[in-house]
């Protein structure tokens, strides 16, 4: 390293760090990755351990030759805070992002822009904590998000209006929201506070409490439209049918607290992150059980944090990672 | 102690830029800011062996360590959870927590906030108190609870009427893990408020925690005509009470309007609060808020010339005294008016009278002319002295005042006043105890003024008893008769100061749970009604043998028995934790005057005395419907008196308190 020219007296060292911001451009932990149809990638990053805990968003176009999507470095939009979730809105050209400071943001792009530069429409700060979720209500026109303040929020997209709001739905921190398939108003939500709640459009009372947990609820996605998954804090991935509320069968022990789990409807696999570097895919037989068909213990250096399937090619997976890597992997053909 | 100013600090969810947080918060006038330390969506390897990750959270160097020390709460992060019943979750989540808590000692944070979920703290408490062990710095434990807990709420919502349980909720999860950390003063509780409120007995119930904060959601501000964020009238008054009570306001949630309009709101709302009026008790007593002192002993110490300064400057009791002897002494008159002129003893002469003009046995003298004997027990520096001259002149009847006085300081100050103040009044001065002075004549009426915070605990009956040979049969004592009160409280703020009070080894602190402690009492709720304990009354009536005569003493008085005991039963309305007793006294002097400290009947203005705290060495969980059961004893031997206690509460019973006195007594 080169030597500074600039003497810093050894007793203003702390003085020093506190005024001079010119290092901290620091690495991003990468959070999710969503992928649009049209094979434009989403992914939405944050700083969580350097001195500005703000965040981000890239988006780009997935290389067709390859099916490998590589991360530009740029980033497209700067948050104040982190983003724990986003998704596409309309089309590509339009994204819902959820963030750390509580607020919801809707941003586009000019598809005639050279520059192709992203500006933000609406932005609405309501949730009283950071939002951690969101899903698709019916799509282009509601979105449901939910957060750690414990509320979930059915959004307008359209003009960025919250039209339901379920105070306190929840008593500690929503982790995870899920629609239901064939559903425009019903959704699975599930939280720190170990319940997993069924919604209508009522907004005073869950339709129906479909389990508590022993211990916090990370993620949860619909198999279909009776059967829900979720991971949870301890590590498991359990089931439940809904039409036998208040119980629900452990599919499978992973070593550490499963992150996020992400199904593959059409070919019955699920894809699995935890709290550490492994990316797992499971294999969902006809009578619900699971069985590993790949895992990948060193593609990622640090916690992977979203998955996606990709939408070309059904045995190609894509991870994002606090490693700030984006990965792509080939499952074996089946 | 009740505070003068509003203190406000600002809740960030996430504080991204903490410098620029920071300063926004400090330039809006926030006192203080709360902002998690770690990020809370950071979940990071930790092993036992030590965590993993290096850099888990930013460099503390970005603020000065005085910011670090004075502005900022820290957060844990939400997602702990080490009371999971997971085991594995359980394990995990603890060491997380230590981590936490760690970094956070390290920062010398002035408080650390955690949120409390249920009931189950367990874990959570075995590891603060750890904690609390290895930390040298005087940081805080927040625990933070809402005001409603919405799951039962929902749970309920088929009964009516039945919200009490989603209102009581969240108060057992903080008294069960405030329980668990044994009371310990670090730890506050910090109140979420809801947009429903709570009935008055489950707010004053809160009021009587150590409530160290309120957090006011910005979702429970509504924007008024010129679009700033008001609350409504309730809310105000919760926040009031609350803010009297030493807690600060958190501001939280979403910024809806400006940060500054919310504080310059609070400001307003705590400027404009209603006046309470010129309470010379509230003055008097600022700054001696939850303060405990241990009671005076008047009797065996002497007092010194300030406490009877503080004492005299009481506006109230004096004026009572000088109604009551005005009342007495026209009572006398009257008296002797409808038994005519048959008096045939006349008064003899004074021993040591420096005057003898007085009463020189002619019987033509116009009864009333012939001075009334007016004698003041424990006459101090003087002020019942002065009150007995003050009625005399009202009720324009002569007087004979003699000063019976047992502290020689105060004897010379008493001599001065007759020497140069009272030169030509009849006032006579007797240096020694009321107890053993023997005299004559014998007193018209007696004054005396030897009650303490809890009626006859610094032994005005005994010393009463004792100066009985000096005043005439059918005399008159002021006062007349006496009570002592008792209510069942809860307070864990006095509890915790009491076991404290003198730091020691676990001898001490069981000495210090057996001890009644003068104290202004704030941070305390009332669990059931005040309830009278002992009564006393002068002249007392004699014991009388089993034959049926009466018992004298070698001097030929009356022989009375001084020993109380009491059991006393009330109803628990609310849940709550018992830590003891509040105790006051009312004293009627004579006629209808009366001077009070119970509460519903507390003399205004009057500043002598401060209530009592009678703890108990473990403090009690009562249930609603429970019966409380407490039996109080006076003991006396020859040279001492004590009070032992004890409490019940359905299968669950204290120890007996202060048996035979060995932790605190007061000697004759």
């Amino acid at each position: 390293m080169d030597n500074s020219n600039k003497i810093v007296p050894p007793h203003l060292n702390a003085e020093v760090y506190r005024t001079d911001t010119t290092g901290t451009c620091t690495q991003s932990y990468l959070d999710y990755i969503r992928l649009h149809s049209d094979g434009t990638v989403l992914v939405g990053c944050s700083e969580l351990t350097g001195r500005y805990w703000n965040g981000g968003a890239s988006i780009f176009e997935k290389r067709t030759e390859d099916n490998k999507i590589r991360k530009t470095t740029k980033k497209d939009i700067y948050l104040t805070s982190g983003t724990a979730d986003g998704c596409f809105v309309e089309n590509s050209n339009k994204i819902f992002l959820c963030e750390d400071s509580g607020a919801v943001s809707l941003w586009s792009s000019k598809e005639d822009d050279a520059w192709n530069q992203w500006s933000e429409d609406l932005s609405v700060a309501e949730h009283d904590g950071a939002v951690l979720s969101v899903d698709c209500l019916d799509p282009n026109k509601e979105y449901v998000t939910a957060g750690a303040d414990g509320n979930i929020k059915v959004w307008d997209t359209i003009d960025l209006i919250c039209i339901r709001n379920y105070f306190a739905a929840h008593s500690r921190s929503i982790y995870g929201v899920s629609v239901r398939p064939r559903s425009h108003t019903s959704f699975a939500t599930g939280s720190l506070d170990y319940f997993i709640s069924l919604w209508y459009d009522k907004i005073d009372l869950p339709a129906l409490e479909l389990f508590k947990n022993d211990c916090g609820v990370r993620c949860l996605q619909w198999f279909d439209e009776n059967n829900l998954i979720f991971g949870d804090e301890a590590g498991f991935i359990s089931l439940i049918d809904i039409r036998k509320p208040e119980t629900a069968t452990k599919l499978i022990e992973l070593p550490t607290a499963v992150h996020k789990i992400v199904i593959q409807p059409e070919c019955n696999r699920l894809s699995v992150c935890c709290d550490n570097k492994i990316v797992s895919v499971f294999d969902i037989s006809e009578d619900l059980k699971l069985s590993l068909i790949y895992e990948n213990r060193n593609l990622h250096s640090n916690f992977v944090r979203g998955l996606v399937w990709d939408n070309d090619e059904r045995n190609v997976l894509h991870t994002v990672g606090w490693d700030g890597e984006l990965k792509t992997h080939r499952l074996p053909c089946d | 102690m009740a505070q003068q100013e509003i203190s406000c600090g600002l809740d960030y969810i996430t504080a991204p830029d903490l410098q620029a947080c920071l300063s926004e918060a400090l330039h809006a006038n926030y006192a203080f800011i709360v902002s998690p330390i770690i990020h809370p969506r950071f979940r990071r390897p930790i092993l036992p062996s030590g965590g993993t990750v290096g850099g888990f959270t930013r460099s503390d160097m970005i603020l000065s360590p005085q910011d670090w020390n004075s502005r900022i709460v820290g957060k844990l992060s939400e997602y702990l959870d080490p009371d999971a019943p997971s085991p594995i979750v359980r394990q995990r989540h603890e060491d997380s927590l230590n981590e936490e808590l760690s970094y956070c000692r390290g920062l010398g944070l002035p408080a650390v906030m955690l949120s409390l979920h249920s009931k189950y703290t367990n874990n959570l408490a075995r590891t603060l108190h750890t904690y609390f062990e290895t930390s040298h710095h005087p940081t805080l434990i927040w625990a933070s609870v809402p005001m409603l807990c919405h799951k039962t709420l929902k749970a309920n919502i088929d009964i009516d009427n039945e919200n009490d349980d989603a209102w009581n909720e969240p108060w057992h999860w903080w008294t069960k893990f405030h329980e668990r950390m044994g009371w310990d003063k670090r730890i506050g509780v910090v109140i979420e408020m809801s947009a429903d409120l709570p009935s008055q007995d489950i707010l004053k119930r809160w009021l009587g925690e150590p409530i160290r904060a309120i957090i006011v959601p910005t979702s429970l501000f509504h924007n008024n005509r010129k679009g700033y964020p008001v609350l409504s009238r309730a809310h105000q008054q919760v926040v009031l009470s609350m803010v009297e009570h030493d807690a600060q306001v958190i501001v939280s949630g979403a910024r809806r309007s400006n940060i500054e309009y919310y504080l310059q709101y609070l400001y307003r709302v705590w400027k404009r609060r209603p006046y309470i009026g010129d309470d010379p008790m509230l003055s008097y007593a600022k700054g001696w808020e939850d303060y405990l002192q241990t009671p005076l002993q008047p009797l065996a110490d002497n007092l010194d010339t300030h406490t009877y300064n503080v004492f005299e400057k009481d506006p109230v009791k004096y004026d009572q005294y000088q109604k009551a002897i005005a009342q007495a002494l026209t009572d006398i008159h009257k008296k002797r008016k409808g038994e005519g002129i048959d008096d045939h003893q006349s008064d003899s002469c004074i021993i040591e009278a420096k005057k003898c003009e007085v009463g020189q046995g002619d019987n033509t003298v116009k009864e009333n002319e012939r001075p009334i004997t007016v004698m003041v027990l424990g006459a101090g520096r003087g002020p019942l002295v002065r009150a007995t001259l003050n009625a005399a002149d009202i009720t324009n009847s002569k007087v004979k005042v003699i000063a019976v006085e047992k502290n020689p300081c105060a004897v010379v100050v008493l001599a001065a006043q007759v020497r140069e103040v009272w030169r030509d009044r009849d006032v006579i001065v007797i240096p020694g105890d009321m107890r053993q002075v023997n005299f004559s004549p014998k007193a018209d009426i007696i004054v005396s003024e030897l009650l303490g915070s809890w009626g006859d605990n610094e032994l005005s009956p005994e010393c009463l008893d004792g100066a009985a040979g000096l005043l005439k049969s059918g005399g008159i004592s002021i006062p007349r008769e006496y009570s002592s009160y008792v209510a069942p409280i809860s307070s864990p703020r006095l509890w915790a100061a009491a076991r404290a009070a003198s730091p020691g080894n676990s001898a001490q602190i069981e000495k210090n749970l057996e001890t009644l402690w003068v104290v202004y009492m704030q941070n305390k709720h009332d669990i059931a009604e005040t309830k009278c304990v002992f009564t006393f009354d002068h002249p007392a009536k004699g014991m009388k043998n089993y034959e049926g005569q009466d018992l004298t003493d070698y001097r030929g008085l009356p022989m009375t028995d001084n020993r109380r005991c009491t059991t006393l039963t009330w109803e628990v309305e609310q849940d709550n934790v018992m830590h003891g007793f509040g105790g006051y006294f009312d004293c009627l002097l004579y006629g209808k005057e009366m001077i009070s400290i119970v509460p519903s009947t507390h003399s205004p203005g009057m500043i002598s005395w401060f209530p009592i705290f009678i703890p108990i060495k473990t403090p009690l969980r009562v249930m609603k419907g429970d019966k409380i059961k407490a039996i109080f004893w006076r003991c006396v031997s020859a040279r001492r008196v004590w009070y032992e206690w004890i409490v019940e509460v359905g299968v669950h019973t204290t120890p007996l308190h202060n048996p035979n006195g060995r932790s605190s007594e007061m000697l004759l």
